[in-house]
């Protein structure tokens, strides 16, 4: 009962992290979901970690180290291009250009891209997933003062794509009322 | 010298993530209402916070695929060592605490008198599928709300005795005994819920809270401390299907939330969402074995 329910607890958890780690979208992702799958595969294969808070923070650390390894391998790259979602797995100059309006969650998506995978890493473990400066700290195996380091840097890189503001159309209008 | 330390872009991360001494806390309110350039960076990340967390708020209540699920539930075995920091080969038991079933059973009296209405079959709420997953968040939210609702007062006394339930109504609620926690059961509170009433237990860590549950009338909180930790909130389901965990991130604070025996559980509080889940996981346990304890435990 305990070792499914910690599983089944942390599972839509490290889906919303896998997501924005992968694509920076919340949009459904099947290699999101291919890397929380095997994190938990590994996580099994690992054995015991004590406590429910140590095997999320297990988790989370397997999970970050597992798709540093699919990008390093281009394995990630390979699955997400054919998805044609992921934009990290090729890199920001692959981000598509839209003649839509940006909307805020693309800027978001684009602004998560733009910054570096460590310093997004520790944003995403910072803001969306709530944990502390020391959870963080043993996840990615860094000092607390580097946790910061990377989470300031990530903050400049949103404050740079000027995410709060409300969003303004970039392309001109070409209508004009005619009397 | 003081010891005076300035404000540091270390301190600011830390104030806007909560993740902050009391004291260096009130050293940076004081620093930003000086500073309105590092107000405004404070107030820009915390916007930022916020629009992260509001884009994937949804991912977490999206139903688990067959495939993530299969690895847990095929692979997860009882007997393992996995995730307990046990070595027996059973599942645990609920602990064994000098008097803790007779405190669970005390406790379910007062709220049997209380909490009456709950779990009387007058629920007439049809959930469909579709609605459900939105009720049970909206259910969460309103157990976080708890938390600023409830505020013992002699003044609350006789409304909270009025809206008590004839005892004829009653009908026990499974309460558990989080003392293995170091929490207490600090006071109760019985609130509006979504179509019934909803029952709220508060609880402190021991040394803070005193057992103040008036034997009549949850309104009476006596020396109960407001210095209350979790709230874990209880409200009749309409369906019998439990549900597993789901938690969520409010800027009040967390809340994991679950259905179990024909109830609506949600265990909200301003705590981390890593000490928030293991309490999670033993009031379900706690609920799971209540009743089917073996001889030797009672």
């Amino acid at each position: 009962m305990h070792a499914r329910d910690g599983l089944n607890l942390w599972t839509p958890r490290l889906r919303r992290y896998a997501r924005a780690l992968v694509s920076g979208s919340p949009a459904p992702s099947e290699s999101a979901d291919d890397l929380v799958h095997r994190t938990l595969l590994r996580s099994l294969e690992a054995g015991s970690f004590g406590s429910n808070s140590d095997l999320g923070l297990h988790l989370y650390a397997l999970l970050t180290q597992l798709h540093r390894e699919a990008l390093q391998t281009g394995v990630l790259g390979a699955h997400a291009a054919l998805e044609g979602e992921s934009r990290y797995a090729r890199g920001p100059a692959a981000l598509e250009k839209k003649f839509s309006l940006p909307s805020h969650r693309d800027e978001l998506t684009a602004a998560l891209a733009s910054m570096k995978l460590e310093d997004r890493e520790a944003l995403l473990l910072v803001t969306l997933e709530g944990l502390s400066y020391a959870q963080v700290s043993r996840i990615l195996r860094i000092s607390r003062a580097v946790v910061i380091i990377r989470l300031a840097r990530a903050r400049l890189a949103l404050s740079q794509a000027d995410l709060t503001q409300p969003t303004k159309p970039r392309r001109p209008s070409y209508l004009r009322l005619v009397k | 010298m003081n010891g005076f330390r300035p404000v540091t872009d270390e301190d600011l991360h830390g104030f806007v993530d909560g993740d902050i001494e009391p004291r260096r806390r009130m050293a940076v309110q004081a620093f930003l209402a000086t500073s309105p350039a590092d107000e405004a960076r404070v107030e820009t990340w915390r916007r930022q916070n916020e629009m992260i967390r509001a884009a994937f708020a949804r991912v977490e209540t999206e139903p688990v695929p067959l495939s993530l699920t299969a690895v847990a539930n095929q692979r997860a075995d009882p007997a393992t060592k996995l995730f307990c920091g046990r070595t027996q080969a059973n599942p645990p038991a609920p602990p064994r605490q000098r008097g803790g079933p007779y405190i669970i059973a005390f406790i379910s009296g007062v709220l049997a008198a209380l909490c009456g209405v709950l779990l009387v079959g007058h629920a007439s709420v049809n959930e469909s599928p579709g609605i459900t997953a939105a009720s049970d968040f909206d259910f969460a939210g309103r157990a976080l709300g708890a938390l600023d609702l409830i505020a013992p007062s002699a003044a609350n006394a006789p409304a909270a005795e009025a809206r008590a339930p004839s005892v004829r109504e009653a009908q026990a609620l499974i309460l558990p005994n989080l003392m293995a926690e170091g929490l207490t059961l600090a006071g109760v509170r019985i609130l509006p819920g979504a179509s019934d009433k909803m029952a709220c237990l508060l609880y402190a860590k021991a040394p803070e809270a005193a057992l103040g549950v008036a034997a009549v009338g949850a309104a009476s909180l006596g020396a109960a401390s407001l210095g209350a930790h979790v709230a874990l909130c209880v409200e009749k389901a309409a369906s019998s299907d439990d549900r597993n965990f789901r938690s969520a991130i409010m800027p009040s604070g967390n809340v994991v939330y679950w259905r179990q025996k024909q109830a609506k559980y949600a265990l909200a509080g301003p705590l981390n969402m890593v000490e928030l889940q293991p309490l999670a996981i033993r009031v379900r346990a706690e609920v799971e074995g209540f009743g089917a304890a073996s001889p030797d435990q009672r």
